[in-house]
């Protein structure tokens, strides 16, 4: 049974401190940022000096931050990741990201007070698992992107702690260790163009791009769809799911800004009107599409979707 | 030098008959599916009849039974699980290999003398991690396929566990589990069985995402990986201390589960027969060659893969050869083999005679014979049974093959 007191929170990854900035004044709670070195699909790669000024100024707000460590760890990392740990606990983030058991031990050993979140990306898929993780220790969790809202809602009835979902920007659907792009340029004997997406399809699919990018954790593929689910907000919020994600890869700050502050006004209209009006919903998100590109279509992933197996 | 046993030679085993072969080839255990929870959807897949009769072969060897329950599971997929675990070790099951922490609780919960495997889906990759899973009271980990050579022999000096390691078969571009292609291209739930293998397709690449651009080559996009093969590298995993070594394949045929299994069991058997004087024969490499499906790898046991570790464009020409029959029986006086027909078969084909320990003979088809004595110039109908004769001596369940390409 749900123990905390049901608050939804806007949850906005930022690629630098400029950006934190903006996007506490559009309307974020938690403000997710971190370094490729140590996470996931970081927005940009913020370096400790950036995070305690991030999270000095979050905290003036009334903000969160919180850091991505979820990153897959070879033994030789261990060291620099438990360095990391201790230069984020005396910064006093709100919240660490991780995915890795190992990282949840390193916590326990050093004795650090710093909240846990647990994302395991794929693997965070029922309740039982996710229940497992929080008698770890874990305190707030990321489900899945691929359950549907009804399985969402049930693990939120039955989970003691916080969850959170995402709403909106693209989702990541496939992580290889190996640099699949540079292999690829280096058989055609072509350059690899640095620092920046490409795009794949299967020949003769619909329109549509895969985005497919590589850094220092190798290889990542993303949803063809961005996820758009302002008009369900709601519904969301009825469900008392408490953090709604918005991943703002590939997105100009502008856009990205710009969508914070569409969702901000969408969680508080529902907080506010016990009446929705659906015709508002849809004008918030025709401000979305307005600034969508153009080659990129709005989804609702798999919150609707049935899958076989 | 360190002490050293031999390790586990563990191979896939999709059903009854495959679990048979890879015991009668050398096993020293196999992994199978049940009817619930396993990621091999389509392979067939063994009832609790099936296990019995499975584990009832295996006790005749000494060997081992362990069953892959790796799937990561919805709410509505655990229903029946901790009767599935209780089952399981009712019917002496050696150990389960789970992903997910749900079923680990509901085994732990249900069964908790049924030793429990973290599968390679969890993407284990360093000693922390495995650390992590021992104070859980899991005796073994698979690891996942990013790990190194030099990092195993670290796990194992840091924390004292059982390591199972990949050592042949396909294998994931992707961490196993971090990938949900096949779910966004097919609606397939990859993590439950349905992987529709989305990463072995061929792909366009753009540097722009307007779509009416052309690809940036005609040489397609493609992520696949070659097979692994770590038949050169025995030594060097034994000597690291893996104590499990594991072959993929539960779709694979008993053909190529009774060669790779043959094939490894003979390394590891010259290996500790004399550690310091062991090399490997060519004819064994040879060997592995004629069930390879792709071109052969050693990912990242020794450096971090690239280019030359995938496969692009048209596949590599690699020899095949075809199950032709399975020896049922022999009689030393006739010279004549009693065949199952596998694929067609002819007089004058050159085929291969081979059994565990490595019989292996050549020789023309000169006779054949039908159940009735009959001569035959060919056997082209599934399964019938013919004598053929033979140059030497086979056993029950011996294997012959014929080059198809």
């Amino acid at each position: 049974m749900m123990q905390h007191k049901y608050q939804p929170e806007l949850i906005v990854n930022a690629r630098d401190f400029h950006e934190v900035e903006m996007l506490i004044l559009a309307g974020a709670d938690i403000i997710e940022i971190g370094h490729q070195s140590f996470g996931l699909r970081t927005l940009g790669d913020i370096n400790l000096e950036d995070i305690n000024r991030a999270t000095s100024l979050a905290h003036k707000h009334g903000k969160q931050i919180r850091v991505l460590v979820n990153a897959i760890f070879n033994n030789s990392r261990i060291n620099e990741v438990k360095e990391y740990l201790n230069a984020l606990n005396e910064i006093r983030v709100d919240a660490v990201v991780i995915s890795d058991p190992a990282i949840l031990t390193l916590i326990k050993e050093m004795q650090f007070d710093i909240p846990l979140h647990w994302n395991p990306e794929t693997l965070g898929t029922n309740t039982q698992t996710l229940k497992f993780w929080v008698k770890r220790g874990i305190e707030r969790v990321s489900v899945s992107n691929e359950l549907s809202l009804e399985s969402i809602e049930k693990i939120n009835k039955e989970l003691s702690v916080p969850i959170d979902i995402q709403v909106q920007g693209m989702t990541n659907i496939f992580q290889s260790k190996r640099n699949l792009v540079k292999n690829y340029y280096n058989h055609i004997d072509e350059a690899l163009k640095t620092n920046s997406a490409y795009y794949i399809r299967q020949p003769k699919e619909e329109p549509g791009t895969y985005p497919v990018y590589e850094d220092t954790n190798g290889t990542h593929i993303m949803s063809k769809e961005d996820l758009c689910m302002i008009e369900y907000i709601p519904a969301i919020l009825a469900r008392s799911i408490s953090g709604l994600k918005i991943n703002g890869f590939l997105q100009s700050k502008e856009n990205h800004i710009s969508n914070t502050k569409i969702y901000r006004t969408a969680i508080d209209q529902s907080l506010e009107n016990k009446v929705i009006d659906t015709n508002y919903f849809k004008k918030l998100k025709y401000l979305i599409i307005k600034s969508q590109d153009k080659d990129r279509s709005l989804g609702t992933g798999f919150y609707f979707k049935e899958q076989i197996y | 030098m360190k002490r050293m046993s031999k390790p586990e030679l563990l191979a896939p085993a999709g059903n009854l008959e495959k679990l048979k072969f890879a015991i009668h080839y050398g096993a020293d255990a196999v992994y199978i599916g049940g009817k619930q929870f396993g990621l091999r959807a389509k392979a067939g897949n063994f009832s609790y009849e099936d296990m019995k009769e499975g584990v009832a072969f295996a006790n005749k060897y000494g060997a081992k039974v362990y069953v892959a329950a790796n799937i990561i599971a919805h709410d509505q997929d655990l229903t029946g699980a901790k009767e599935f675990f209780k089952n399981l070790k009712e019917i002496g099951i050696s150990a389960v290999i789970i992903a997910d922490p749900a079923l680990i609780d509901a085994c732990q919960e249900a069964a908790p003398t049924l030793d429990i495997h973290i599968s390679t889906q969890a993407s284990i990759v360093n000693y922390r991690t495995v650390q992590f899973w021992k104070e859980e009271g899991i005796p073994r980990v698979v690891l996942g396929r990013e790990v190194s050579l030099e990092e195993i022999r670290e796990m194992k000096e840091k924390v004292d566990i059982e390591i199972e390691s990949f050592i042949h078969g396909a294998m994931c571009i992707s961490y196993s589990g971090r990938c949900v292609l096949s779910n966004h291209m097919t609606a397939r739930d990859a993590n439950r069985g349905g992987c529709a293998q989305s990463c072995r397709w061929n792909y366009d690449l753009f540097e722009d995402s307007t779509n009416e651009n052309i690809p940036l080559s005609t040489e397609n996009f493609t992520m696949s990986s070659k097979d692994l093969s770590m038949i050169e590298h025995i030594p060097a995993l034994i000597e690291a201390g893996v104590d499990s070594l594991k072959i993929e394949g539960r779709m694979k045929s008993i053909h190529y589960v009774a060669t790779v299994v043959n094939v490894y069991r003979h390394i590891i058997d010259r290996y500790f027969e004399n550690p310091s004087s062991y090399s490997l024969d060519s004819s064994i490499s040879d060997e592995i060659l004629k069930i390879a499906q792709r071109s052969l790898t050693t990912g990242f046991y020794f450096n971090e893969p690239t280019n030359k570790d995938q496969l692009f464009g048209k596949p590599d020409r690699i020899p095949k050869y075809d199950f032709a029959g399975l020896v049922l029986d022999y009689n030393d006086e006739t010279k004549l083999a009693t065949v199952q027909q596998r694929n067609a078969f002819k007089i004058g084909d050159e085929i291969e005679f081979f059994g565990p320990n490595f019989s292996n003979f050549k020789q023309k088809i000169t006779k054949i014979f039908s159940k009735d004595g009959e001569p035959l110039q060919h056997v082209k109908q599934p399964m019938e049974i013919v004598k053929v004769e033979v140059k030497q001596a086979v056993s029950h369940l011996d294997m012959m093959r014929k080059r198809v390409s």
